[in-house]
């Protein structure tokens, strides 16, 4: 079920409708409520991946028992059960012909004809999501962190909770369970900030997000017939396409959160503002790049076994992020490129500290352009975007659809002012909403629904849906 | 809660307000566009729909290809880029004139093309409170946009707004033009063109899938606009003009079949071109002619119209 659909208006308000029905101090019918419907959510893409689910939410629920009870090797074998469980589901279902290819390929380069075939695999939904929260709870129990949760009901809403499951935020348990467990009260200030949080999702997501996605398709799927300026064009807005789309649906997904009486993280902090790559990562998609730093940067070692390590471990968390995202070499090189930007800032500053402005247009230049490698197709399109892009060949761009262009430029406008605005005065977007005072929220709200009814482009997958 | 619930309810009256008021000040200006391909053409071919004897309708393979100037009676070609046999159909159920000749484009990969839904219709939404036979066939099809429609009014334009506004401010002339679109190749497109013609990247049998299904919709739509045909004793022919990607025998087999059982006449021209000597330079791309490629099968419409009108 897309956020952006008429079957998710329906379905929850009537969610929304029932939760607050019943008391709060039932905590326990509210938990089985949102269980529930986070399954009825997920099944509503195909029913038959709610077995993986249940299935992680099986496994690491009784596993962090068994952590929490042993101690020394006995506790390490349970952790490694954990992540071998959830590896292997994220293994086989996402990268199971990646490696497949990738190995048949090699021993082609040889001139080797390898016989073995891929197997036809329909991705999960948000298995990548979900796998990566069940392991940060197992972790987090060997860890000491947390104790495991008594709670089965629980635990499974955790897992499955609807706002976030299938394309993020990524919650720890040390966040989210205690809100499960504890009995959530209306918030008036809670309801502003979401409702208000839900409203930009949208306009970032279905105005400019899918707008810019009907604008840029067809040049990046054939980047042989468009001329440098097309490419330019399309290589730019796919930076802002990328931040409204993953930005729009952790809006709407804290926002709804917000609804129900959960409190989410914040999972953009406005990248596009930063003034280094290291900044970059602590504003964009904050709840997987501080999972990368805590399971897998610190454990490594981190910066604490000297400079060689430290960029090693650098490489080796972008390298393995930039899989996450998708089984593609294309993703490989993104994140490996990434890794080697932060580890030449540990060294060097790239422009001096006091032009600020230049700092931060250089970033988002550097990002843009490793960002060809996150959207191509192919490597063979990206090397003719890139010998494109740096060739003479500037003539008129494609525009195609002009009011798409129009809308386009009008909704990044209007984007850009709401994130200039959130900037310059130090605001998150998470609480934004509560400040303003009933007359301007009215109107503020009015205005955004009018934008999102006027403009909005038909539904489309969000572009984190495919992770 | 309470608090929450009157907050919400005051947002909801003033969308309200809103809407009707955004709603009235578009419907106005629309009214009086008739240049621009969204609101204009459209206005346009309802000025003149039961004044003319030949109607063209279907994609931009239609809008760029036929010359209604070519025939020797009033004609309009009401073609629309990124539209289908949705779109026509809707326009169609509208048509008032009896013994009108009713020419239609279609491609061979839209017949069988089981992902199909009529959604190139949505894009008249602006008239579903204004026409009753739009209404109609909305009711039919799309009956959740008519609920959409009255909750938010200005739902209806949609994608429109900007163009209305454009269209409007720029100068607008009440001309009524045949609506047929030449076009024509810049340089740039030309040597991309001719690139492409070397590596020898045509398609056959694109996006069609076999076993051939013919889709069910398209087949609910094909029975109306002949019964809207019949009731005003009007002639439909469907037809599909040149391109540089083929389909195979057996699809070109069953899309014969199919209008063979409708009883309707079916004309298909995919390859008429490709006897011409250099006959890519009637071609803007696979797919489209130029303006000189349109000519001269706009010609050769009105040869064959001719012979069994």
């Amino acid at each position: 079920m897309l956020f952006n659909s008429s079957t998710f208006l329906i379905f929850f308000p009537t969610v929304f409708v029932l939760y607050w029905v019943i008391p709060k101090k039932n905590v326990k019918l509210q938990n089985v409520l949102l269980l529930l419907a986070s399954y009825v959510f997920y099944g509503w893409w195909d029913w038959r991946f709610l077995s993986l689910i249940a299935f992680s939410t099986i496994v690491d629920y009784s596993l962090g028992f068994l952590i929490d009870k042993n101690e020394g090797k006995k506790r390490k074998i349970y952790l490694i059960c954990s992540i071998v469980a959830n590896l292997s589901l994220l293994g086989f279902f996402k990268y199971f012909n990646f490696f497949i290819e990738s190995w048949v390929n090699l021993w082609k380069m040889f001139g080797y004809e390898m016989p073995v075939s891929t197997l036809n695999i329909i991705l999960p939904v948000g298995i990548s999501f979900y796998t990566f929260q069940t392991m940060s709870y197992s972790i987090d129990v060997y860890r000491k962190q947390i104790k495991p949760t008594k709670s089965f009901i629980a635990f499974a809403t955790f897992v499955s909770l609807f706002p976030q499951l299938v394309a993020g935020p990524i919650e720890r348990a040390s966040n989210l369970i205690p809100q499960l467990i504890k009995a959530r009260s209306w918030s008036h200030t809670k309801f502003k900030e979401g409702f208000f949080q839900i409203c930009v999702g949208f306009f970032r997501k279905v105005v400019v997000a899918d707008s810019i996605a009907v604008l840029i398709d067809g040049i990046y799927n054939e980047p042989d017939i468009h001329n440098a300026s097309s490419i330019l064009m399309a290589v730019i807005l796919y930076s802002f396409q990328i931040y409204f789309d993953f930005s729009g649906y952790s809006d709407i997904a804290i926002g709804t959160a917000k609804l129900l009486g959960f409190e989410f993280k914040q999972n953009f902090n406005l990248p596009y503002f930063s003034s280094s790559i290291t900044e970059f990562w602590r504003r964009w998609h904050i709840s997987l790049s501080s999972w990368l730093r805590d399971y897998l940067y610190i454990p490594l070692g981190g910066n604490r076994k000297g400079v060689k390590i430290q960029y090693r471990n650098l490489f080796i968390t972008m390298l393995l992020g930039g899989l996450w995202h998708g089984s593609s070499w294309n993703f490989v090189i993104w994140g490996a490129i990434h890794g080697s930007f932060l580890a030449t800032e540990k060294k060097f500053r790239l422009v001096p500290k006091q032009y600020k402005l230049v700092n931060n247009l250089l970033i988002f230049v550097l990002v843009t352009l490793v960002w060809i490698f996150f959207r191509s197709e192919s490597f063979a399109d990206t090397a003719t975007i890139l010998s494109k892009l740096f060739s003479n060949n500037y003539l008129m761009p494609y525009i195609g659809d002009v009011n798409k262009l129009v809308t386009v430029i009008w909704g990044l406008i209007l984007a850009f002012t709401l994130d200039s605005y959130l900037f310059f005065n130090k605001i998150d977007l998470e609480k934004i909403g509560a400040q303003f005072k009933v007359f301007h929220y009215i109107f503020i709200i009015v205005f955004i629904i009018t934008n999102i009814v006027l403009f909005y482009s038909s539904a489309q997958n969000f572009i984190y849906f495919q992770f | 809660m309470k608090k929450s619930l009157i907050l919400f309810a005051a947002i909801v009256i003033a969308f309200f307000m809103v809407d009707r008021l955004v709603f009235l000040w578009l419907n106005k200006l629309e009214q009086t566009i008739y240049r621009g391909g969204t609101i204009g053409k459209v206005n346009t071919f309802f000025k003149c729909k039961d004044s003319v004897d030949i109607l063209i309708f279907g994609s931009s393979r239609a809008v760029h290809h036929v010359n209604p100037d070519v025939f020797s009676v009033p004609a309009y070609n009401m073609g629309m880029d990124a539209t289908r046999i949705g779109y026509a159909t809707a326009l169609i159920t509208t048509l008032q004139k009896r013994d009108q000749v009713i020419l239609i484009h279609i491609d061979h990969n839209r017949i069988f093309d089981e992902t199909f839904d009529g959604s190139d219709a949505l894009s008249l939404k602006n008239l579903l409170i204004k026409n009753n036979y739009i209404k109609d066939f909305y009711k039919s099809y799309f009956p959740s946009e008519l609920f959409k429609a009255n909750i938010s009014r200005m739902y209806l334009y949609n994608g429109k707004v900007f163009s209305i506004i454009k269209n409007k401010f720029l100068g607008n002339k009440d001309t009524i033009q045949n609506g047929y679109l030449p076009l024509y190749q810049t340089k740039e497109q030309k040597l991309i063109f001719e690139t492409l013609l070397k590596e020898k990247k045509f398609n056959i049998n694109e996006n069609i899938n076999k076993p051939l299904v013919v889709n069910k919709l398209f087949e609910e739509f094909v029975n109306s606009i002949l019964e809207k045909a019949s009731n005003n004793n009007s002639k439909v022919i469907f037809f599909t003009s040149p391109s540089l990607n083929k389909v195979d025998r057996e699809v070109e087999v069953a899309t014969k079949k199919f209008f063979v059982k409708k009883n309707v006449l079916y004309y298909n021209y995919l390859n008429y071109l490709d006897s011409f000597p250099g006959r890519t330079i009637y071609f803007r791309d696979f797919t489209h002619l130029t303006a000189a490629g349109a000519e001269t099968f706009s010609k050769k419409i009105k040869e064959d119209l001719d012979e069994i009108l």
